[in-house]
């Protein structure tokens, strides 16, 4: 398997559709359709290519969510990496008692958040323009129209740099993620409360910082 | 990823901000970061693997297995002490006499002073002989020294006693009953038949009376 392959979240199974037992422990069994949740017992049974399917699902979305919460690629390299061993030696006896992805998530947000107890400040301004320079416009638009664009995103991803630890990880997990109030409550565990505050400060900073 | 609901978040104007972070940079983790967890993965399964392997090779149920055939070997081996199993029967008999652990030979008791130093009386057991005796019985015959003819001046004084036993006699009388209340009945049987051989009227407490001659 290619493990550089793009995102296939098209792929994903729909909730619920967990397999029987006996099927985790075959090699027959529909790895790409099969649930996070389902692939992952599968790899704790030793199916090596349930991981690979489970890795390529999360692997961009995972890695984006740490390097934009960090600021910083070396740091979030770390994390990324620590994050999937912790799921690899949690494979025997991990149970589906939460979706995949929220465990997954909470693992990495646990893990920045001792890496900014450990390291405060996490990003310069040259990592700041280095991630800045990667972004393209697209070729079909006009120039003012690709200035405008990239003003725009270049806008956004400072505003989402400067926000405050706590406002910056949630509206990461809600942009990034699609998640809702109570699942980004049980990965950062805040009450659902603090979850929403800090999603709508996160929102009227990022709408300011645009509309400057 | 897997679908969500969508979210009960009171500020759905939100999708305009989705909509324009989707248009940020799609970063991926390098081709060597993919490696390095891909190479972990696998490393991990193969571990497991091999620790089920050494678990099915050191499964308890060997070790009980084990101890069952070891259980199982004695048995046998103790069977096999048996003559017959053992294919011993056509060893020569084991004579029984022969097998018999050596006795002790008490030592004759000293001539009675009232006697005299030539007078040689019937052996009688010395106190100690006759502490081992229960364990080492002997006959008595082994042991008897046969006396002297009596003088007649002896003889003349002994008419008289001759109900009453003297004391080599009561000696060898008391040896007797130890043997019985031993449970030493055909010893104890003998040393009486010796008993009256040496001395057919020799006075016989009433329970040595009744007893049979051995056969």
């Amino acid at each position: 398997m290619n493990l550089a392959a793009p995102w296939p979240g098209a792929a994903t199974a729909p909730d619920g559709c967990a397999m029987a037992a006996e099927q985790i422990h075959s090699a027959a069994m529909d790895i790409p359709g099969a649930d996070d949740e389902t692939l992952m017992q599968a790899y704790g049974a030793g199916n090596l290519a349930a991981f690979e399917t489970l890795y390529q699902r999360h692997r961009a979305g995972l890695y984006r969510y740490l390097l934009r919460s960090t600021r910083n690629p070396h740091l979030a390299d770390d994390l990324f990496q620590e994050t999937w061993s912790r799921v690899i030696d949690a494979r025997a006896r991990w149970q589906p008692h939460a979706k995949f992805t929220t465990w997954l998530l909470q693992i990495a947000h646990n893990l920045a958040i001792d890496a900014y107890r450990r390291q405060p400040s996490q990003a310069g301004p040259q990592e700041t323009e280095a991630a800045l320079a990667t972004l393209a416009a697209a070729e079909h638009e006009q120039p003012e129209q690709q200035l405008s664009d990239f003003q725009t995103r270049r806008r956004l991803q400072r505003a989402i740099e400067r926000l405050p630890d706590e406002q910056r990880h949630a509206i990461l997990l809600r942009l990034e993620h699609d998640l809702s109030l109570e699942e980004i409550a049980d990965i950062t565990g805040a009450p659902r409360e603090t979850v929403k505050s800090r999603l709508r400060y996160a929102t009227q900073r990022i709408r300011e910082e645009l509309r400057a | 990823m897997t679908a969500h609901p969508r979210p009960p978040y009171d500020e759905d104007d939100d999708l305009d901000l989705r909509a324009l972070y989707r248009t940020l940079p799609r970063t991926e983790p390098g081709p060597a970061l993919d490696a390095a967890i891909h190479g972990a993965a696998a490393r991990a399964l193969a571990a497991d693997r091999r620790v089920q392997r050494q678990h099915r090779l050191w499964h308890p149920g060997w070790g009980v297995a084990a101890s069952i055939v070891l259980t199982a070997c004695l048995f046998l081996l103790t069977d096999f002490q048996d003559p017959d199993v053992a294919g011993l029967a056509d060893a020569p008999p084991v004579n029984a006499e022969l097998a018999r652990p050596p006795q002790t030979v008490p030592r004759p008791a000293p001539p009675a002073p009232s006697e005299g130093g030539a007078a040689l009386r019937r052996y009688a057991p010395a106190p100690q002989a006759e502490r081992a005796a229960p364990m080492a019985p002997a006959p008595a015959q082994q042991f008897s020294v046969q006396p002297p003819a009596p003088s007649s001046a002896d003889q003349a004084a002994a008419e008289p006693e001759a109900a009453a036993p003297d004391d080599a006699t009561q000696a060898r009388i008391d040896h007797i009953l130890e043997l019985l209340q031993a449970g030493q009945r055909d010893e104890a049987l003998r040393a009486l038949q010796d008993l009256k051989n040496d001395d057919p009227d020799v006075a016989l407490p009433p329970e040595l009376q009744d007893l049979p001659a051995p056969e």
